[in-house]
């Protein structure tokens, strides 16, 4: 079975598929009893290579479930809690964008509120950084709503922390959905204030707005969610600002 | 501020009058971007429409403040007319009124689309009511005192709030010149509370006497910004 043959070609490369360890005894089944005929030395090959690496597929994958039990602890410390870091980057930084754009009526006139100068623009794209990676900070494995004890601010109206971190644990893949949502619509943010758009920046802060509304009514005060359906309306609530 | 200055009236009660002032520049209302919906936006054409969050008079006189005593006082009947708030070009007007416990809420639709009625109520004065059209009001019988906001789902800057009171000793401040006036107080020593949804609460004591009219004005004084 040369390197010429392209059944041994077949075979070989059949081989090399599997790993190092079940090949070699993959070649000894092929060798040892099927050196006659072409055909059935690629049958045999095959059927050898499958055999073999059916046969190592368990052990690797217990060795596999093995290396991830021993796997090291995350370089990460968690420090703080998802309302921490709303409370400290998320609303702060999102409140900066909303406020970076807007008109102002007084008895005096009109304020037309915008970034202007250069400093204005990096200061507003530092905070719409601080608002994409939070949700980063979210997502991390492991971090809690709130810390243990801590009650809802408003009960009756808001779920309590420990309500919240029920729904969060029982769909996390939602909430990783939501939180891409928020980053989704922060970039719509930086990319506006890369460009110096400020209509862009307002329609991204829009955007960003019914993001975290979403969220809001998912884990926040998600019996209001249903009672809109109910209602028939199709948006959501936000307080005075 | 002064202290309050007495002045006699006629008889049944006494009198609270004043004025509620702030300090400091005038924060502005921000102008509503309604864009997310065209009939608003539609309605609001060449105006700049603002929640009167911050309704100023004259000399920094500050109207939407709901004043009223505090404490309990023998019933007295509720008024069968309905306080009414209208929505209207996507605005809720007035913004802020005051009801009695008992007394019907009615939220008018003034337009001709859809707005959701949802009251943030921590008692038992929840509502959420569609009104998919003029004409279709929302009724809501008040059972419990608080300071109830309103709002629509589908436009989320609409805010009205009722302020829910027992009794019938409470007003609203003008927006012209900052006035309230509450009427026919029972004598005594009266603990009175001004509320305003941005500026917060204050709180002050008086000596309410029969056919007098006492004045007792609210200054909120802003904290300088950083």
């Amino acid at each position: 079975m040369g390197s010429g043959d392209p059944f041994a070609r077949v075979a070989l490369r059949l081989l090399s598929s599997i790993p190092p360890f079940c090949r070699v005894r993959a070649w000894c089944v092929c060798v040892g009893s099927c050196m006659n005929s072409k055909t059935f030395s690629w049958l045999c090959v095959a059927g050898g290579a499958l055999i073999v690496a059916a046969a190592c597929t368990t052990p690797q994958t217990a060795a596999t479930a093995s290396a991830k039990s021993a796997a090291p602890a995350p370089d990460f410390r968690l420090t703080g809690t998802i309302k921490d870091i709303m409370d400290g980057v998320v609303d702060p930084s999102a409140d900066y964008l909303w406020d970076s754009v807007a008109t102002i009526v007084t008895k005096k006139g009109i304020e037309e509120r915008r970034p202007r100068t250069d400093e204005d623009w990096k200061n507003v794209r530092r905070r719409a950084i601080a608002l994409i990676e939070a949700p980063n900070l979210l997502m991390m494995e492991g971090r809690k709503v709130a810390k243990p004890g801590e009650k809802s601010e408003n009960p009756g109206i808001e779920l309590g922390p420990e309500q919240i971190q029920e729904i969060l644990d029982g769909d996390r893949a939602t909430f990783i959905q939501r939180a891409h949502a928020l980053q989704d619509a922060g970039l719509k943010a930086l990319d506006a204030i890369d460009r110096k758009d400020v209509d862009g920046l307002s329609n991204a802060g829009e955007a960003i707005d019914e993001a975290c509304e979403q969220c809001h009514l998912k884990y926040w005060y998600p019996a209001d969610a249903a009672e809109r359906l109910k209602a028939g309306a199709g948006s959501v609530r936000k307080q005075p600002s | 501020m002064s202290g309050p200055a007495v002045h006699v009236t006629a008889a049944g009660g006494g009198t609270i009058k004043g004025r509620v002032k702030f300090t400091g520049p005038e924060p502005g209302n921000r102008v509503i971007r309604m864009g997310m919906d065209p009939m608003c936006a539609a309605a609001n054409q060449g105006k700049r429409p603002v929640n009167e969050i911050y309704l100023v008079g004259d000399d920094n006189a500050l109207g939407n403040v709901f004043v009223k005593v505090e404490g309990t006082f023998p019933p007295a009947s509720v008024p069968s007319t309905p306080v009414e708030i209208d929505q209207r070009a996507c605005i809720y007007t007035p913004r802020m009124v005051g009801a009695r416990v008992g007394q019907t809420l009615v939220v008018k639709n003034g337009d001709n689309w859809l707005h959701n009625v949802h009251t943030d109520s921590s008692k038992r004065n929840g509502i959420n009511q569609s009104t998919p059209k003029a004409g279709l009001d929302v009724k809501l019988v008040l059972k419990d005192e608080e300071m109830l906001r309103i709002g629509c789902d589908v436009h989320r800057w609409m805010t009205a709030w009722v302020g829910v009171v027992s009794h019938p000793y409470f007003a609203v401040s003008e927006g012209k010149n900052g006035t309230y006036t509450i009427a026919n107080v029972p004598a005594g020593h009266r603990t009175i509370t001004a509320w305003h949804e941005a500026f917060g609460t204050l709180t002050k004591a008086v000596e309410v006497k029969d056919g007098q009219t006492v004045t007792l004005d609210f200054v909120y004084t802003q904290k300088p910004s950083a």
